[in-house]
């Protein structure tokens, strides 16, 4: 792979090795994109592109470390976008910023996720989802008290007026899935593509990105936003339609962020651009997008400058939404 | 799909990978793995890690075929480190160092090794028997298994300390105790506040397994090698003990070594829970068992047999919530998920039924691997027994070496280096002043898994979704711990009496 005729797009890091951090299990889908993504770079850099799994603290140790690196171009990773803009109102203070402690190289995919609930509900549509919800209290499940999950249950519970109880603490979206099968809970929220892993869950409603990726989506799950969308069709299922839609678009300006490619902070001006080109090269490779395709996963790549003018836009988005989140973790943790 | 159909799958499958040149790619991929693997630290995940960007343009069934191979052959050189150098190759070899190194001191590592690769082989072939007949309703089994069955699980393991400390049960509680203290450093898994991380980055993430391993066996080992004088490992009694005695002690012990692989069988195919709490429950368990007769912790071959036998049993089973459910119970069978991922193999019942050939192709190509390691360990075990009699001088620094290079290697991590030697320290005074370490490691590793499963069972039980008082495996559970605490009591008091 070394010996490609092509040029590096970066000469300075050519035959370097270019540690890559993961904040995740190898297995999941961060890692999953991490390897599907390292022979295309390695094409791009003409450099040895190594893998590192940094499980721990819902990615921040593994974003911690990357916005530590020397910004040699020699330490690059992956991010999700939307916990870090969500991590710096959790009580963890050693959160790293979006804008100010990484250097943003591009977008991978957008987050599409999907609220899902399990046989034991027996609701097969968010009409009748919200029927029962206003009636009893419906048992959501999470990962944890700061992940992109409990935004989005939090703030369809407000939508909608529904009663939930949170139950925090999975190890992964699988023991969320098993749990929701044993009807332990009655939902939850998780990206599309975790959902196609496991048959029995019924997806009720999809929280579209301004710009999500439509090459892998299920048309068949509603979408809360847009003229066809459950807010617009069905303005009843919600408090107030007006306000519920400004949430969704604030979710969805979120939601946009997505998936992404950084560098430590501080990158020299020369070494940026060349690794946002390689990086936009490696996003744009077709043997990427045939690989991502055969791993039945979206890809729907954005420039960095773009990314960055979803973070601008959404980082006033979080903030309405970070009180309701820290009361309902405070009393899931009662 | 019924046994019958299964059963002829499977003997296709065995046909398939048996065929040339499939032959090659467990053959190869063991020999590679066992080479590389005797490395501290290098684990079959390391080695699937690896292997994922290499296998980018094969076919399923090679795939299948070399990563079987990979975390099988693995396995059993971990063994080998742990009964000869104290040295955990891998998390799960934690338990076989408890007894397995005091073998070898006491001159008997070829019998811990025999004793090690017998019940590592065989235990691999329960585990695929195990396996076959639970394929058809595995499904609901493992959906079966939540949050206060795990809770169980765990508090029974814990339990396990109760046996290994008779001798002294205020410091062994003490240091019980203390693993459990250090099982919680890092972010609180609710609600994600820090613990213990005395303000710091890196302890956010808990204590690593392998580094304390290595600390509190290896490092310390080392030290107390050096600080009494000794000349050898085995210094006071030369060389003895045959293969043949450690492969017999399998069969003399047959009822252990069914329990510990049914053990290891059914904790595998718990999702989330590995290999290293599979080993550390049959360690338990087969010490609670053998009771006042054992001497668990001062070199018993049941304590080698019992973890070795449910390690590479729980291979198997692992396997099964992967590909069935999609969920990984392993660092390996992450990465197994990983890789088929990537080549659009994905998990669950199309898998398990139109896919069940190249099911059974990994679960076949591991079981060979566990075969070959055992087969190749026997042979290369009497050179590699004499390293018990190099003086302590040549070994001390190689040993301190690997172990580095072990912690090291872990995550990559200068501060797992820290932990090793910090620990390495703070074993060698519990050995030094009398304060065991076994029931610091059980509770060390079973701690994270009592902590998850305690607060989601509780959470689920404040929104009414289970009731812990009437909950039928928590009911279960207090009749197992009942009678794990009163039948040994019951069968000691009648032996005084008669």
């Amino acid at each position: 792979m070394l010996g490609s005729r092509r040029n590096s797009a970066c000469p300075a890091l050519r035959r370097q090795r270019i540690s890559w951090l993961v904040g995740w299990s190898p297995g999941g889908g961060y890692d999953t994109y991490s390897r599907l993504m390292e022979a295309p770079l390695e094409r791009a850099l003409e450099a040895e592109v190594v893998i590192e799994n940094m499980p721990g603290a819902a990615g921040i140790l593994a974003a911690r470390r990357l916005s530590a690196a020397r910004p040699d171009g020699r330490t690059l990773g992956i991010l999700n976008g939307v916990g870090m803009m969500l991590a710096p109102y959790s009580s963890s203070r050693f959160a790293p910023q979006l804008e100010t402690d990484f250097t943003v190289l591009g977008r991978i995919v957008a987050n599409d996720p999907a609220l899902v609930t399990g046989p034991e509900l027996g609701v097969t549509s968010f009409e009748e989802f919200v029927a029962r919800g206003r009636q009893q209290p419906l048992v959501f499940g999470a990962t944890g008290p700061t992940t992109s999950n409990v935004l989005l249950e939090v703030a369809l519970a407000r939508m909608a007026g529904i009663q939930i109880e949170l139950v925090l603490g999975f190890p992964g979206s699988q023991e969320l899935f098993n749990s929701l099968l044993r009807g332990d809970l009655d939902a939850t929220v998780v990206s599309e593509e975790s959902i196609r892993t496991m048959a029995g869950l019924t997806p009720l409603l999809r929280f579209s990105s301004a710009h999500g990726s439509s090459a892998a989506r299920d048309e068949e799950i509603p979408e809360l936003l847009g003229e066809d969308g459950m807010i617009a069709r069905h303005p009843e299922l919600f408090v107030s339609a007006e306000r519920a839609a400004a949430d969704a678009e604030a979710l969805s300006s979120l939601l946009s962020i997505g998936r992404l490619v950084a560098a430590p902070p501080g990158l020299p001006a020369e070494l940026h651009r060349c690794l946002e080109a390689a990086t936009w090269a490696c996003l744009r490779d077709e043997g990427l997008r045939v690989s991502v395709a055969r791993a039945r996963r979206s890809l729907d790549p954005a420039p960095a400058h773009e990314v960055l003018a979803h973070v601008r836009a959404s980082r006033h988005a979080v903030a309405p939404f970070a009180d309701i989140v820290k009361r309902a973790v405070e009393r899931a943790n009662r | 799909m019924g046994l019958t159909s299964i059963a002829e799958v499977a003997w296709n499958s065995l046909l398939l990978v048996l065929s040339w040149p499939n032959i090659l790619y467990p053959v190869v991929g063991t020999l590679i793995a066992m080479c590389v693997a005797v490395l501290p630290g290098v684990s079959g995940a390391t080695l699937l890690a690896l292997a994922i960007p290499i296998t980018f343009g094969w076919e399923p069934l090679p795939i299948m075929l070399l990563f079987g191979a990979l975390v099988g052959g693995a396995t059993y050189m971990g063994s080998v480190t742990a009964i000869l150098l104290n040295i955990p190759g891998t998390a799960p070899n934690g338990a076989t160092v408890l007894d397995g190194y005091p073998l070898a001191r006491q001159g008997k590592a070829l019998t811990a090794l025999g004793c090690s690769a017998t019940a590592s082989a065989l235990g691999s072939a329960v585990g695929v028997v195990v396996v076959l007949l639970s394929i058809p309703f595995v499904a609901q089994l493992i959906l079966h298994v939540g949050p206060p069955e795990m809770l169980v699980l765990s508090i029974w393991g814990l339990f396990s300390v109760a046996t290994v400390i008779r001798a002294k049960p205020l410091r062994g509680l003490a240091t019980a105790g203390l693993g459990l203290m250090c099982s919680f450093v890092g972010l609180d898994p609710a609600t994600a506040d820090a613990r213990y991380t005395l303000g710091t980055l890196y302890l956010q993430d808990g204590l690593a397994l392998i580094p304390v391993f290595v600390g509190v066996f290896a490092v310390a080992e080392v030290i107390d090698l050096m600080a009494s004088g000794r000349r050898s490992i085995a210094d006071e009694v030369g060389l003895g003990g045959s293969l043949l005695d450690g492969a017999r002690a399998v069969f003399q012990h047959w009822g252990l070594f069914l329990k510990s692989s049914t053990i290891g069988t059914v904790v595998g195919l718990v999702p989330g829970v590995g290999g290293t709490v599979a080993a550390f429950v049959a360690y338990g368990e087969a010490s609670r068992s053998a009771g006042s007769e054992g001497c668990f912790g001062q070199g018993d071959i049941r304590g080698v047999l019992a973890p070795e036998a449910a390690n590479d049993a729980k291979d198997a089973g692992s396997l099964l919530p992967a590909l069935a459910l999609g969920v990984p119970a392993s660092a390996g069978t992450a990465l197994l998920l990983a890789a088929l991922q990537t080549h659009g193999i994905r998990p669950g019942a199309e898998l398990m039924t139109d896919g069940l050939e190249l099911v059974f192709v990994l679960i076949w190509s591991l079981f060979l691997s566990n075969l070959l390691t055992s087969l190749l360990g026997l042979s290369f075990a009497g050179p590699l027994a004499r390293l018990t009699t190099v003086p302590v001088r040549r070994l001390a620094a190689p040993i301190l070496v690997l172990a580095a290079v072990g912690a090291f290697s872990y995550r990559g991590r200068m501060g797992d280096l820290w932990l090793a030697f910090g620990f390495g320290f703070a074993g060698f005074l519990m050995k030094r002043y009398g304060w065991p370490r076994i029931p610091f490691i059980i509770a060390l590793i079973l701690g994270p898994l009592f902590e998850v499963n305690l607060n989601l069972s509780l959470s689920l039980h404040r929104v009414g979704r289970i009731d812990l008082l009437t909950h039928p495996s928590i009911l279960f559970g207090v009749v197992l711990l009942v009678a794990t605490v009163a039948f040994p009591a019951w069968q000691k008091q009648r032996r005084r009496r008669s």
